[in-house]
């Protein structure tokens, strides 16, 4: 699909222009259907004008009403025009701003990128911390370190009162949300005004209401999506039986609601574009694997570097289930210093088995009167000793 | 889809650019259009109406009056015209209005269009797990990003991490809290450019600054010195001079930086910002002192040097586009599940700095080598590994691959890297 390798803007930054233009998007089927109505409600008294002119002659007091009701219509539309002008351009200025502070990556100033650099680090760990449900340490570090324009925080903080108010089994917030964004969602294959029915059913009989479960259900569940039959089926069932049996009791479950939670959380992502991963979660596992090296695991040949990030035992147990990083030429570096091993290092062996570099051995040798004593395993031998091993 | 092909990564920003350029633009006309419509509609209705109603006052006051009926249907007929004139204008601008504002949407849409055309909507067919699938992992995450908000010198939002995430303060690194403020103190003052709690502290360090080699007492100097510069407090800049003398003969790089302090020095009269030692004050410079600090720091404690979590993410931001690209490359051959297997499929660069082990790939099977398949020097001194000695062994005897040595299977030594 790409002409060349795409760069980490190209594969990373789509929600961050996408984000402001389906908001912008929203806003200019909002505008259109505001203009409609003002258009419509304009030429409603215009009509009416144009009959009443027809009587102008004889009665003028009656074309002067109409005349002064179009007059006043005139002016709420200026005004109505006025106020979607503005709230239109500064959707497409929010637009503009992120591509702007995308272009800002200017890869040839080292003073620019590295800024750049650390602004992204910090607005994908914001973006991780909503979405992880850290919201005021997602806030404060936004405000902290400036990124608050490209960390889309609305979007999460309205989901946040939504999730909320699902958790506290009140589902009007999120209906109302649903509507608001029908066409949308519906178009992603969005499910949830049924899954949320559904539910506000099987609570009514949940409370023994039957009466008004089954009403509920004339009314709302009258079409089903073909993925839910099978627990649309079970929720009926559940008004036939009073105690229901094992089969029935996960309908029960109050689990239910944190899983419409989460079908909110994912629905809504979408519905902005946001992705459903993380982006953080994804450079967060590449970079795991880059850097991930079988010695990071091993117990025998382990050798211990406080600097490697792999090794780090939080890190460690993130990266255990990711694949190691390619390696096809060897990279040897010294177990002692860390300089690489290479042809002004050359690798020397020792009795032992264990491997220096040159470099490593000649300090040791000088600081001991020409004694060598193994860092890691504290064996002493002769500098002469060492042997020369050859690495392809 | 032949354009598609010509996007480049430079090229990706600017036709989005252009496409919001093009529809501020249209919305900026289309508004300001309707908005002089609706104006000359507005004069044009207080025009009639103040003639309607100049009319209905001359009928009023006709009734007492003999009626001059001929100038009542004058006055009455231009009304008619002139409302009719009105009310063609008013459907005009309506019908504009409306209609034209439907035609901004190709604009705005297009804006939509090209950015999923230029960017990569998902992580495609790189299976992007999800690592963090237990609670413990999730845990271990959050820790991580607090000593990593610590390391940032912004104590009070890992705090509330802490308080969010119901951490365990016991669980992160194993440092006093006192060190931790202390650090983060001195952090907290290099952003807001103090110098001098920094200049403090390596004064109470000095011993383990100098046993490290630590040039960050220097470094501190230096931002010091342009400040003063910057500050036209050119006495105390020379008075400031002397703390370089101790490194000019210490190391030549330092001698470098001071000569160039110096040409600054010289400059500064001027302008600094316009001479040819603007480098020096360029703002990444200060990320850079204060990341310095921080590796001293906690290097000191026996620590890694720098933050594990912004390590990998800087890995994984070069990372993950070429792996996007091999994957994109992959997928006729259904090879995909890069990150589900045991190795990755090419090679990623991550720099010298950033190789903290030893890797040995045995040239023959092209193999990284592990506990269970370690590295074997073989009796001339070259090294394969185990599976390869075995596969090349026939009976005990085998042939070295890179020379012509004979040798017993059981002369290989087994070597630690």
């Amino acid at each position: 699909m790409f002409g060349t390798t795409p760069d980490d803007v190209r594969v990373l930054e789509h929600a961050t222009v996408k984000v402001p233009y389906e908001h912008l998007n929203k806003r200019y089927r909002h505008a259109q259907k505001q203009i409609d109505r003002d258009s419509a409600s304009l030429m409603s008294s215009v009509n009416d004008l144009e009959k009443k002119n027809g009587f102008t002659t004889t009665n003028p007091q009656a074309t002067l009403e109409c005349l002064k009701l179009c007059l006043e219509k005139c002016m709420t539309l200026k005004r109505k025009a006025q106020e979607l002008k503005d709230d239109e351009l500064e959707c497409l200025k929010s637009v503009k701003r992120r591509v702007d502070h995308l272009k800002e990556y200017d890869k040839n100033s080292a003073s620019k990128s590295e800024i750049w650099r650390k602004q992204r680090y910090d607005r994908i760990l914001v973006d991780f911390l909503f979405r992880t449900k850290c919201f005021e340490t997602a806030m404060a570090l936004a405000k902290a370190t400036g990124v608050q324009d490209l960390v889309n925080s609305e979007v999460f903080l309205t989901a946040k009162e939504i999730e909320d108010s699902l958790m506290n089994r009140d589902t009007s917030k999120c209906l109302v949300w649903f509507n608001e964004n029908k066409t949308k969602l519906k178009k992603n294959g969005c499910t949830l005004d049924f899954c949320i029915r559904l539910q506000e059913f099987i609570e009514f009989i949940k409370a023994k209401r039957l009466k008004e479960a089954v009403e509920h259900a004339r009314k709302y569940l009258t079409q089903i999506p073909e993925n839910h039959t099978s627990e649309f089926r079970m929720a009926m069932g559940l008004l036939v039986l009073r105690q229901p049996n094992a089969c029935y009791q996960s309908m029960l479950d109050e689990n239910r609601w944190q899983k419409l939670v989460e079908q909110f959380r994912i629905d809504n992502l979408k519905l902005h574009q946001m992705g459903t991963q993380s982006k953080f979660t994804a450079v967060l596992q590449s970079g795991l694997s880059a850097l991930k090296t079988p010695t990071c695991f091993d117990k025998v040949t382990s050798v211990k570097n406080p600097n490697c990030p792999v090794c780090n035992l939080h890190l460690k147990a993130i990266a255990k289930s990711l694949p190691y990083a390619h390696c096809s030429v060897s990279k040897l570096i010294c177990a002692h210093n860390r300089e690489p091993i290479n042809e002004s290092n050359p690798p020397l062996m020792l009795p032992n088995g264990y491997v220096y570099g040159s470099k490593t051995l000649k300090t040791i040798a000088a600081e001991n009167d020409g004694k060598i004593i193994c860092p890691r395993t504290n064996d002493t031998y002769e500098l002469n000793q060492a042997e020369k091993v050859y690495i392809m | 889809m032949a354009n598609i092909q010509l996007i480049t990564n430079a090229s990706a920003l600017s036709y989005i650019e252009k496409d919001v350029d093009k529809a501020i633009e249209s919305v900026l006309e289309f508004y300001d259009t309707t908005n002089s419509n609706i104006d000359s509609v507005i004069v044009q209705l207080q025009q009639v109406i103040s003639d309607v109603k100049e009319t209905c006052e001359n009928q009023k006051y006709a009734t007492a009056q003999p009626p001059n009926t001929n100038e009542i249907v004058t006055n009455g007929l231009r009304n008619m015209i002139t409302t009719t004139q009105c009310v063609t204008k008013m459907k005009q601008s309506t019908k504009y209005y409306s209609d034209k504002h439907k035609d901004l949407h190709a604009c705005i849409s297009k804006i939509g269009k090209t950015a999923d055309k230029c960017f990569q909507s998902d992580f495609g067919n790189v299976p992007i797990v999800d690592i963090f699938d237990t609670t413990d992992k999730l845990k271990y995450i959050h820790m991580i990003i607090c000593e990593d908000l610590y390391r940032q010198g912004r104590i009070s939002i890992a705090k509330k991490l802490i308080e969010e995430t119901k951490l365990n303060d016991n669980e992160l690194f194993n440092i006093e809290q006192t060190i931790l403020e202390e650090i983060n103190y001195i952090l907290e003052n290099i952003r807001e450019k103090n110098l001098q709690p920094a200049l403090d502290w390596c004064k109470r360090n000095r011993e383990q600054l100098l046993k490290t080699n630590s040039l960050l007492e220097f470094h501190l100097h230096k931002m010091r010195f342009l400040q003063l510069l910057i500050e036209q407090n050119y006495d105390d800049a020379k008075m400031y001079m002397w703390n370089f003398s101790q490194y000019i003969q210490m190391n030549s790089e330092c001698e470098k930086v001071v000569k160039e302090l110096m040409g600054a020095f010289v400059f500064s009269q001027r302008d600094l910002s316009k001479s040819p030692y603007k480098y020096l004050l360029e703002p990444h410079l200060w990320l850079q002192l204060s990341d310095l600090f921080v590796k001293q720091a906690f290097q000191q404690m026996g620590l890694s040097q720098d933050s594990p979590l912004y390590v990998v993410m800087k890995t994984g931001f070069s990372a993950l586009p070429a792996l996007m690209s091999i994957v994109n490359a992959m997928q006729n051959t259904q090879v995909c599940h890069i990150l589900s297997k045991d190795e990755l499929p090419i090679e990623v660069d991550v720099g010298q700095d950033h190789r903290y082990h030893s890797v040995f790939a045995c040239p023959i099977l092209r193999q990284q080598t592990t506990d269970l398949n370690p590295p074997m020097k073989l009796v001339c001194g070259h090294v394969i590994s185990r599976d390869a000695l075995v596969k090349l062994t026939t009976q005990t005897k085998l042939k070295c691959p890179y020379c012509p040595m004979e040798q017993n299977l059981s002369d290989a030594r087994r070597l630690f890297f």
